[in-house]
């Protein structure tokens, strides 16, 4: 196991502990982050973007102070652990203050993402070819003024040690690919489409995740069905079943399950910038928070996951913990601290940005349980309803229960079929009465592990990559469309 | 690195190393930032990032690289450089580029710097909490919130002469007081983290989550509303996005293409875009070294 950092780790927790740490932690990360990306024909942005640095958490009677830098020599080193100490002290000087926990565990291993295809070693020329043929196959007709088409990748090597002895190595590979098209019409109003999940297929992995992402066929599709837009009625308002493509359901999960589940937001640490939660821990075990087809699971070991580790960024080893049981809550997204206050499992979620953030509770995997059937399944299932699929906005109250969402697309469904196209759809609903009329989630044959790269939290505020796994599923009596379809 | 002389200094160095590119670039940023976030009451976050970003734009043939490190030493910087060659050398050519900005004057930046801000402490951070967190008990209020002091460095340099650094601090606190059905708010920021006064604040967010302990049912309807400014500056924050020029003439993908001239609001709104306002002195270039108008 290589350990480059072993040396410099054993001065900063020396230093912290001599300092007056009770117990101090060090994570060091080399993070490269590579981009391109194609507009219209022009390679715009080609970057890469490289950062080397380390963060230390100290926890002085009960209270964590940290400290991240990026200066790599014995003096900074110690003046970073100092700092971390010293920002830990000031905060005991709050009186009736919830202490943190000091961990337990010590942990030796190292982890790596599995990988098919190393990003470094498809070259830039092909990058930018296989974008330039997504791209250019969005143009399907002269109203598409824009064809976008995008590739990211994160390799992160990280090592984390602790005054308990814990010395873990990881090497994480995440990718992201997606492409999209803007048609306007002689009217001026604009259409998008865009995916294939809500900013792109974004999962843990290397290239293999921009092949599996099927640009040029989903481009294609894309640039037609804006073009179809153009001419497509607004969704008339009324109740119906809703089928959700699995691209809008993961985010449907993201905002008013994953976001609720979050701990630390039930107990109100999150309540100054992105709101607390409907949910409680006092309600695990009795709170139904859907219908029996709705069963979810926070699991950071799931293949291809964005937020799959081999432990967390705080030493924490993750497991499969189901959150949701046939509608039941069972838990919630944890960290150390938030689990000790409320005696539930530890989830492995929690999470830093990157060297220079601290970490903290984060939605990372989460799973909805597949039932069975195909899309086309339900949808042959269905006497009268809407499908929906493609996302451009959404939104969600501060307790997470009142929500709109409008995707980029929907088709009538009559008598079993597909039928019209309907332009700029949306749906309204109340988290818990939403995922009680859940009624068919289709079968591991569509299962996606749907990821995004950019989910706001913190202050100050970090961009997490969270992941939402799920096939599709159909929702019953939900309010959808506008109350004017002029 | 402590201050724009020294971000300069960094930035020119790098911008040395580079051979053979038709223009480059170099911008560093330095961000010093420090949070204590509370809740219930106390603090369970509380925090400092300190990190130095080198980023290079290497155009050549109108092909464009662009890599960002944070390795200072020689060797960081020459690989950096390297890299950002190397990409430009095998990505195609960006036919929309034109050039680099040239060198223009740039006008003096008012004081955007305070050293209450900039050597703020931890213990200086919690203390100008503990008045929240008293203000709260006493009304049975949990408090949520932070309190932050910041120093940053903005510097640019390019091979078309463009040579310019910013400095500035900037701190305050939000408070959000809430109990069961209400909660009220405050905030205040400042390049000047003496300024701050956290009682008043406190006060101010305390007071208004207690009047509001019994709410009554809103009806839904027309109304007058009075937004009061952090309401207000969310408004505005929402309208930048659909004023991003580049995006508005490409895309056409706001409402407001097409309205070069017309009335898109009330004619008592004016939005002018000031750096020099001394409420919150800002950078008088923008992040290529063009003079901030």
């Amino acid at each position: 196991m290589p350990t480059l950092h072993a040396p410099d780790a054993a001065q900063i927790l020396d230093t912290a502990t001599t300092a007056g740490a009770d117990y101090a932690d060090v994570q060091f990360w080399r993070i490269r982050q590579q981009r391109m990306a194609v507009r219209n024909g022009v390679v715009r942005a080609v970057s890469d973007t490289s950062s080397l640095g380390y963060s230390i958490r100290s926890l002085v009677d009960g209270s964590w102070g940290f400290a991240g830098s990026d200066r790599f020599d014995k003096a900074a080193f110690d003046e970073a652990a100092a700092l971390s100490v010293a920002i830990a002290k000031s905060s005991t000087l709050v009186t009736g203050r919830i202490k943190g926990v000091k961990p337990p565990e010590k942990y030796v291993g190292e982890w790596s993402t599995p990988i098919v295809t190393d990003p470094q070693s498809v070259p830039l020329s092909k990058r930018a070819d296989h974008l330039i043929a997504a791209e250019k196959a969005a143009h399907v007709d002269k109203r598409v003024i824009a064809g976008r088409a995008y590739m990211t990748f994160w390799i992160t090597d990280k090592e984390f040690y602790s005054t308990n002895g814990s010395a873990i190595v990881q090497h994480l590979y995440q990718a992201g690919a997606g492409a999209g098209a803007t048609a306007i019409g002689s009217d001026g109003d604009p259409a998008e489409r865009g995916g294939p999940g809500d900013f792109g297929l974004f999962q843990g992995g290397g290239y293999e995740v921009v092949e599996r992402a099927d640009l040029v066929a989903n481009a294609t599709r894309y640039g037609t069905e804006a073009v179809q837009l153009l001419s497509a009625p607004l969704l008339p308002a009324m109740t119906t079943a809703l089928i959700l493509h699995g691209n809008v359901l993961n985010l449907q999960m993201h905002e008013s399950i994953g976001h609720p589940l979050e701990l630390d937001r039930s107990l109100g640490w999150e309540a100054n910038f992105s709101g607390v939660s409907w949910a409680t821990p006092d309600e695990v075990g009795s709170l139904r928070y859907g219908s029996e087809q709705l069963t979810i699971y926070a699991d950071n070991t799931l293949e291809s996951g964005m937020a799959t580790v081999g432990w967390d960024d705080e030493g924490v080893k993750p497991q499969r913990v189901p959150l949701i049981e046939q509608g039941i809550l069972r838990a919630f997204l944890s960290s150390r601290d938030t689990a000790a206050q409320t005696s539930l499992p530890q989830t492995a979620s929690t999470r830093a940005q990157d060297w220079a953030s601290i970490p903290i509770v984060r939605m990372t995997n989460i799973v909805l349980a597949p039932g069975t059937g195909t899309l086309e399944s339900i949808i042959a299932d269905t006497r009268s309803g809407v499908v929906m699929e493609g996302i451009n906005s959404w939104s969600i109250d501060d307790h997470r229960l009142n929500f709109q969402f409008g995707p980029q697309i929907a088709w009538e469904v009559n008598n079993g079929k597909r039928g019209k196209i309907y332009k700029k759809p949306t749906y309204t609903g109340i988290t818990p009465q939403f995922w009680g009329s859940l009624d068919r989630v289709a079968g591991a044959e569509e299962f996606v592990v749907w990821g995004t790269p950019n989910c706001g939290k913190g202050e100050p505020e970090q961009a997490g990559r969270t992941t939402h796994a799920c096939s599709h599923a159909r929702f019953q009596n939900v309010r959808v469309g506008v109350r004017n379809n002029a | 690195m402590r201050s724009g002389a020294d971000a300069l200094t960094l930035a020119d160095k790098t911008l040395a190393l580079v051979r053979g590119a038709d223009q480059a670039q170099v911008d560093v940023t330095l961000s010093d930032a420090s949070y204590a976030r509370f809740a219930g009451n106390y603090v369970p976050e509380n925090l400092n990032g300190y990190e130095v970003d080198v980023n290079i734009v290497y155009v050549k043939d109108k092909r464009i690289g662009r890599v960002t490190t944070n390795d200072q030493t020689d060797a960081g910087l020459r690989a950096a450089v390297a890299s950002a060659a190397d990409i430009a050398s095998r990505v195609p050519a960006n036919h929309e580029f034109v050039s680099l900005p040239p060198k223009a004057a740039i006008a003096a930046p008012v004081k955007s710097v305070y050293a209450s801000t900039a050597s703020a402490t931890a213990d200086d951070r919690v203390r100008k909490l503990l008045p929240v967190f008293d203000r709260m008990q006493r009304s049975q209020l949990s408090s949520s919130g932070f309190t932050t002091t910041q120093y940053g460095v903005y510097a640019v340099v390019n091979s078309l002469g463009v040579r310019a650094a910013f400095e500035s601090t900037y701190g305050g606190i939000e408070i959000k007081a809430m109990a069961p059905q209400t909660s009220g708010f405050a905030e205040y920021f400042s390049r000047d983290y003496a300024t701050l006064d956290s009682s008043e604040r406190a006060d101010l967010a305390a007071s208004k989550a207690t009047v509001s302990r019994t709410p009554e049912d809103f009806p839904p309807g027309t109304y007058t509303v009075i937004l009061e400014p952090p309401a207000f500056v969310d408004c505005l924050n929402n309208l930048y996005g659909l004023m991003d020029a580049g995006s508005v003439l490409e895309d056409q993908n706001s409402w407001m293409a097409g309205r070069m001239g017309k009335p898109v609001f009330s004619p008592n709104v004016t939005i002018r875009d000031d750096w020099s306002d001394p409420l919150v002195a800002g950078q008088p270039f923008s992040a290529d070294g063009s003079p901030t108008q």
